[in-house]
């Protein structure tokens, strides 16, 4: 990790920070994805008539899978719409530069996504509860920052395939088991009151996840880029 | 490769006259419980193949030969031939023994995500036609896939000991002509194993010979 490998990270970011700001589309977009996935469950659960604190946190995170699916499957599918795909490829840097400045940015647009979304999910869904809420956005932090870790790496094999868009949720869902299960049983235990240290075991899983995952990916990418 | 396939195939015959008629009947489940012969030695297979799949990854990458990634993928389809029978005969026993096809114990959940895990394997290889690009993702997809297994292992032991368990299990003790033939079992269940891979691997670099044969004979006639 030398400063040209955070060069490139810094350049990279600044690159995916700009073309969001200026066209602000995928924010909005998964913003409004996640909030339709939510509204959808709303119908299929029902809330007037069943209490859905109990399995609040598992449909929260299911809403954030798919939009975290959708996020890193952009990723990459935006570049290669654009045609800068080889150009990126063919950066004169650590391609792991590269993927730690989609992770970093993609795992940036979803936590956005959450706080935005985190109140219409307790709102529409009626549950009452109240978490600790430092705990519970370090919690989706966290989840977020693996889900996108593995999916930002799959992203980039599944762009160069056939149907990539059937392909990565086949890829990356059964590879994201212990997230989901790591970061619901967190939630559950946060809505009922429980600080973070009643599930730190699930807790130090998920980060364990998190930093195997960045790292074996952040090596691994340097043979996906090879042109 | 033919030594694998001398041993391998009388070793299954002996495996399973030992499960079948030389281990006694167990006391509760009857004839069922011999289930348990396959299902064990299908799982440590399994879980063998997905290892190769792994490390023949990881040397496809350093040493870029075409017949590492031959060999990851007949692992992989070896594998999940396997994955499948443990979680049928895994279905078989849990009809049997509690009742229901399905439960979500940690064994059997972690085959479930391990057999979508390697489907979804075969699935990309189909989807990537560029060779050398297939074989370099697919290692890349194999280590990545291998890594999960025991982080999925342990959050599913954890996720099912928050609930009560459906049944009391673990903590059995086998009988010793049970365990006996559960080694045996497992042992041509292992040889057999790597016979197949080895077969199946010799396939396909013979397929992929013969590809290569057919194309440079096209450039060939086109020139």
């Amino acid at each position: 990790m030398n400063r040209h490998f955070w060069r490139v990270v810094a350049a990279v970011m600044a690159r995916e920070i700009t073309a969001e700001l200026r066209g602000r589309e995928t924010v909005t977009a998964l913003g409004a994805f996640a909030l339709v996935v939510l509204v959808i469950f709303g119908f299929a659960l029902n809330p007037v008539a069943v209490d859905l604190e109990p399995v609040f946190a598992g449909v929260y995170w299911l809403a954030l899978a798919f939009a975290a699916l959708v996020a890193v499957g952009r990723s990459f599918a935006r570049e290669k719409e654009a045609g800068t795909l080889e150009a990126v490829a063919a950066l004169p840097a650590d391609a792991g530069a590269v993927y730690a400045a989609k992770v970093a940015v993609t795992t940036l647009w979803l936590a956005l996504v959450a706080a935005l979304l985190t109140p219409p999910f307790f709102v529409l869904l009626d549950v009452e509860a109240s978490p600790p809420w430092g705990a519970w956005a370090l919690t989706t932090l966290a989840g977020l920052a693996g889900l996108v870790s593995a999916g930002t790496l799959l992203s980039a094999l599944a762009v160069h395939a056939r149907g990539a868009d059937l392909l990565l949720p086949l890829l990356l869902l059964p590879l994201e088991v212990p997230v989901l299960m790591a970061a619901v049983r967190i939630g559950e235990s946060l809505l009922a009151g429980e600080p973070l240290s009643a599930a730190g075991g699930w807790f130090r899983l998920l980060v364990g996840y998190d930093i195997v995952f960045f790292v074996a990916a952040l090596v691994l990418f340097d043979y996906v880029a090879e042109v | 490769m033919r030594l694998l396939g001398y041993a391998s195939l009388p070793a299954i015959p002996v495996a399973l006259y030992m499960a079948l008629v030389a281990a006694p009947t167990e006391a509760f489940m009857g004839h069922s419980q011999r289930i348990m012969y396959i299902h064990v030695p299908a799982a440590i297979a399994s879980y063998l193949s997905f290892a190769i799949v792994a490390a023949a990854g990881a040397l496809y990458l350093w040493r870029r030969r075409d017949h590492l990634d031959a060999l990851a993928h007949a692992a992989a389809e070896v594998g999940v031939l396997f994955t499948t029978i443990t979680l049928l005969t895994g279905s078989l026993w849990g009809r049997a023994a509690w009742g229901w096809w399905w439960t979500w114990d940690p064994r059997l959940t972690t085959t479930l995500v391990l057999w979508l895990i390697y489907v979804a394997y075969l699935i990309m290889r189909q989807a990537i036609d560029d060779p050398e690009r297939r074989a370099r993702f697919s290692a890349i997809f194999g280590i990545v896939g291998f890594l999960d297994v025991p982080v999925v292992h342990l959050s599913v032991v954890w996720w099912r000991s928050i609930h009560p368990p459906n049944f009391a299990g673990g903590g059995t003790t086998l009988d010793p002509a049970m365990q006996q033939a559960l080694a045996v079992c497992a042992a041509a269940f292992l040889l057999f194993n790597l016979f197949l891979i080895a077969l199946r691997w010799r396939v396909e670099r013979l397929e992929r010979s013969a590809a290569r044969a057919r194309a440079s004979g096209r450039g060939a006639a086109g020139d």
